[in-house]
């Protein structure tokens, strides 16, 4: 096992109240730390998946390992426990989430905008993917306003 | 209306009329002693340090870059500004005396760069009036010394430095 850094297993939970249990039983086997905690937007099927990446530094046995879990959220209302208390690395990737994706993290201990300015993007969520940038491809652009005009 | 703010405004008056022969001189003086500001926001600042080092040496043109707000009078927008960035910038600009220039430095301090349909960008033209723009993703030491020259070409020509100083 050891060497091998590929190696990585995957979980999926429906129900994102289940995510503490979970953690709490993945800390007590050695995963100390949260690599990474981002989230991927499905608008078609109405969900968000919020995705964590866990890995350990004490045990050298899982230490190659990367454990993935995926947590189904409603989109409309996208609401997860914090995992703040069972791994404090997530804190401010929590944050980051909540100001690109939304998600609300409950009994998070300072949840606000870590990145953005919050004056320019309250309410607002850059990384959703219904998120309407207001200077879009110039080059698209041109290449319909060249067709239309080829057509006439 | 109170006596001391029109004896202060006439006495701007005054001023202004007595020094209006003397506006090719503040154009001269101005265009030898730019200090631009380091408003240092991403790569561009490599270039524009390169360009006040030995090899180019864009100070024996009067140029010099300064660390204090108020004891300059030009800003050198170099790189990308985010919305956040943008605020401390018009703070900046609002703390300089008042012939000051300002000069946007690389393609994302023109036109946004490679980030140009972000949602967090912000155009300089947009918030300040820029007097020379330098092209290039970054841009040459070289390019930035040329804009220096070019401010000084303008400031003499146009009379920037008067304009400022004495009307607005």
């Amino acid at each position: 096992m050891s060497g091998d850094s590929q190696v990585k297993a995957e979980l999926f939970i429906e129900n994102p109240a289940e995510l503490p249990s979970v953690a709490q039983t993945l800390k007590e086997k050695g995963y100390d730390h949260v690599i990474s905690l981002s989230a991927v937007d499905y608008p078609k099927s109405n969900e968000i998946h919020l995705v964590v990446h866990v890995s350990s530094y004490t045990k050298k046995d899982i230490e190659p390992k990367i454990f993935e879990i995926r947590v189904k959220l409603n989109r409309d209302n996208p609401r997860v426990p914090s995992l703040v208390k069972i791994w404090p690395s997530a804190e401010f990737q929590e944050r980051e989430a909540y100001e690109m994706f939304g998600i609300v993290f409950e009994n998070h201990p300072d949840l606000r905008n870590i990145l953005l300015d919050p004056e320019e993007f309250s309410g607002v969520h850059p990384l959703r993917k219904d998120y309407i940038v207001q200077v879009e491809d110039i080059m698209l652009k041109l290449k319909e306003e060249v067709k239309s005009g080829g057509n006439k | 209306m109170d006596i001391a703010g029109v004896a202060e405004r006439s006495i701007k008056k005054i001023l202004k009329t007595l020094m209006k022969p003397f506006s090719p001189m503040i154009d001269w003086a101005t265009k030898y002693s730019i200090w631009p500001v380091h408003f240092t926001t991403s790569c561009c600042g490599c270039e524009f340090a390169a360009s006040y080092g030995p090899r180019l040496d864009t100070e024996r043109l009067g140029s010099l870059p300064f660390t204090h707000v108020r004891n300059t009078n030009a800003i050198i927008i170099e790189g990308t500004i985010t919305k956040k960035m943008a605020k401390a910038l018009k703070v900046v600009y609002e703390q300089m005396p008042a012939p000051k220039f300002v000069v946007a430095m690389g393609a994302c301090a023109i036109d946004g760069g490679i980030f140009h349909n972000s949602y967090n960008i912000v155009k300089p033209r947009d918030i300040l009036p820029i007097e020379v723009y330098i092209p290039g993703c970054p841009p040459r030491p070289e390019a930035v010394t040329n804009a220096v020259r070019t401010l000084q070409k303008r400031m003499q020509t146009l009379r920037l430095a008067s304009k400022q100083a004495l009307e607005g």
